[in-house]
């Protein structure tokens, strides 16, 4: 924080430093050295707050500065306070249905980004992992076999991708994926249910209702039987054929 | 100098080439052939004695001329099927316990789809368990030793702790326990499924499991593969080139390929218990998993266990299984350490010769009949 400060103030000093030199002697010599310095600390301020930024939001999506997040920031604040000044406030269901495409589509593009953000960390290791085979096959003595080729390079890519699947950024891509995935299955279901409603057909959440009274049927009955003893054994079975001596 | 030596390595590569391609044929044919019932799995003779819904309880003929070890139930856990255990009769756990003389017995948990969604722990590991438990006490008048694969580990260690008057033994195959173990102690090595488990939050898999119902068998198979990424490609490349010209390993391979594709889906209430509830918050060591209502202690446990763990597992961190050598309050644990990965316990060529004579030797001495069993294996 002290450091982003600093940079920060001194770029603003800079700045006005070069602008009093300026007027005060008339020439670009001394001006045009001063706006390299300006840019300098300028830079230095941009990446300090964007270090510190960059600690407080972790995965892809989570930062304002990540495209990935865009589309379905996370929390209060920046992009998400944006999205819903944007999108108005909620006036009972006026609008419902568009509210709903609109999620829906903006759901399968957050979808899309973080499919390309994991297929970007992929790619990384990929191109890690053609780059360490391309390297051996220079220092490797003689023509090697097609077999040996094929082993090289399976057992490089594959140290590069088990590697890489413990990292912090594949660990981000892949959490971003399976919540984007799960978030436009359901803007998607909410749209089918929807339509479905309007036509009286049975949708995936009153079947899923069915299922769960079901089950706590079956617990009920089972809790009745063994309160009113030891179950006896089933019988209607097929029994087991005599064994062969 | 140089023509000719272009010339034979033009020459080489033109036959490496045609090698291939001829290899390529054969395993072309041996796969179309492969659609047949060459490939058929889980084979050796058995007979289904009690239903309830989409599980089954089934005992196998016996190949001895009597059984006197046992009776022992095989139960896989809802991720994989429990046809991994009679690949094919050369590579069959099942049959060299039958051999031994094991009343075998195996439950099949069936296909779940999303009409299943709601069974839990509870339902699997407690009640449907001990349903299929009292039905083989009900036909042998004796309790049953547990031979729990994976996650069926788990539903074998919830029934022991909870139910202990039906089991007389715990036979664990690759079955986590502290689900955290990969993190810490001498042996600690984060495992990747254990990582990616640890990586969700709670809100996105109850979201996840929510929006599906059930996890796929799809997607479960697909992850089991990226954990060795570069596996299939070895797998369906140069591995089943270097088989081409054996046709029993080319069998083999289809049997293993039937297997792995035969994956059924895991109900969403059991997926929500084992993915937050084990995996993240570690509640089976901690004392905090409860099936009903009821606490899972495992010090409550006092029967023969025999641990089996694969020393190259990469789905079950070895220090996870051995954990439970702390847990229980059994005075005979015993702990086997197999030199193969987690499905190799039960099909590789190594581990036939290993892992079903020291499960007949325990069963013999912890569990039943010592002196009978210890000459059965010709000690």
């Amino acid at each position: 924080m002290s450091a982003e400060h600093s940079a920060g103030t001194d770029f603003v000093r800079r700045w006005l430093d070069a602008h009093r030199a300026m007027f005060a002697s008339g020439t670009a010599g001394p001006i045009w050295a001063q706006a390299e310095t300006i840019y300098a600390a300028w830079a230095k301020a941009v990446e300090a707050g964007y270090e510190a930024h960059g600690a407080r939001h972790g995965g892809p999506g989570a930062s304002p500065f990540d495209p990935a997040g865009w589309l379905r920031p996370a929390g209060a604040g920046g992009m998400a306070d944006l999205l819903r000044w944007l999108e108005g406030p909620d006036y009972a269901d006026l609008f419902a249905e568009q509210r709903r495409a609109i999620r829906g589509t903006r759901e399968w593009l957050a979808w899309l980004a973080a499919a390309e953000q994991m297929r970007a960390v992929l790619g990384q290791a990929w191109l890690e992992a053609f780059g360490r085979f391309a390297e051996a096959l220079g220092t490797e003595g003689g023509p090697l076999g097609w077999q040996a080729i094929v082993e090289l390079w399976q057992r490089l890519s594959g140290d590069a991708l088990t590697a890489l699947y413990a990292t912090p950024a594949y660990l981000a891509a892949q959490r971003d994926l399976v919540s984007a995935e799960t978030a436009l299955r359901r803007a998607l279901r909410e749209q089918i249910e929807t339509m479905a409603a309007l036509f009286g057909l049975p949708t995936r959440t009153e079947l899923d209702d069915v299922h769960a009274s079901l089950h706590a049927l079956r617990r009920e009955v089972r809790g009745l039987r063994a309160a009113s003893g030891p179950a006896p054994l089933r019988t209607g079975w097929p029994r087991r054929r005599e064994r062969p001596r | 100098m140089s023509a000719d030596h272009d010339s034979q390595q033009a020459r080489a590569a033109a036959s490496e080439w045609a090698d291939i391609l001829r290899r390529g044929a054969r395993v072309a044919s041996a796969m179309m052939a492969g659609a047949s019932d060459r490939v058929a799995i889980g084979t050796t003779p058995k007979q289904t004695v009690w239903r309830d819904g989409k599980i089954t309880l089934s005992r196998y003929e016996p190949l001895a001329d009597s059984a006197p070890l046992g009776p022992m139930l095989i139960l896989q856990g809802l991720f994989g099927r429990q046809t991994v255990t009679d690949l094919e009769p050369d590579r069959s756990l099942v049959r060299r316990l039958l051999a031994a003389g094991t009343d075998l017995w195996v439950i099949d948990w069936g296909n779940p789809s999303r009409a299943d969604c709601c069974l839990d722990f509870a339902d699997y590991a407690l009640f449907s368990l001990g349903d299929a438990l009292d039905q083989v006490i009900a036909e042998t008048g004796r309790p049953v030793a547990l031979m729990g694969i994976c996650q069926g580990g788990v539903f074998a260690l919830c029934q022991a702790a909870l139910c202990p008057e039906r089991v007389s033994g715990l036979a664990l195959a690759v079955t986590p326990v502290d689900f955290h173990a990969d993190l810490a102690g001498p042996e600690a090595q984060p495992g990747l499924l254990n990582t990616w488990a640890r990586n969700l939050p709670p809100a996105t898999i109850e979201a996840f499991l929510a929006e599906h119902g059930l996890v796929p068998g799809a997607l479960t198979g697909a992850l089991f593969q990226s954990l060795m990424p570069t596996r299939n490609a070895a797998k369906y490349g140069s591995d089943l080139l270097g088989i081409a010209d054996d046709p029993a390993a080319l069998a083999t391979f289809l049997r293993m390929e039937a297997w792995l594709s035969d994956r059924p889906d895991h109900p969403a209430a059991a997926a929500r218990q084992w993915l937050i509830e084990l995996y993240q918050e570690n509640r089976l060591v901690r004392g905090r998993f409860q099936l009903d209502g009821r606490r899972v202690a495992l010090s409550a446990i006092t029967c023969p266990i025999l641990n089996i763990v694969a020393e190259q597992d990469h789905i079950v961190p070895p220090p996870c299984a051995r954990a439970l050598a702390g847990h229980t309050n059994s005075d005979d644990y015993r702990c086997l350490d197999v030199p193969t990965g987690h499905i190799g316990v039960f099909v590789s060529a190594k581990a036939q010769a290993i892992v079903a004579p020291a499960i007949a030797d325990w069963l013999a001495a912890a569990v039943g009949d010592a002196a009978h069993g210890a000459s059965l294996f010709g000690k």
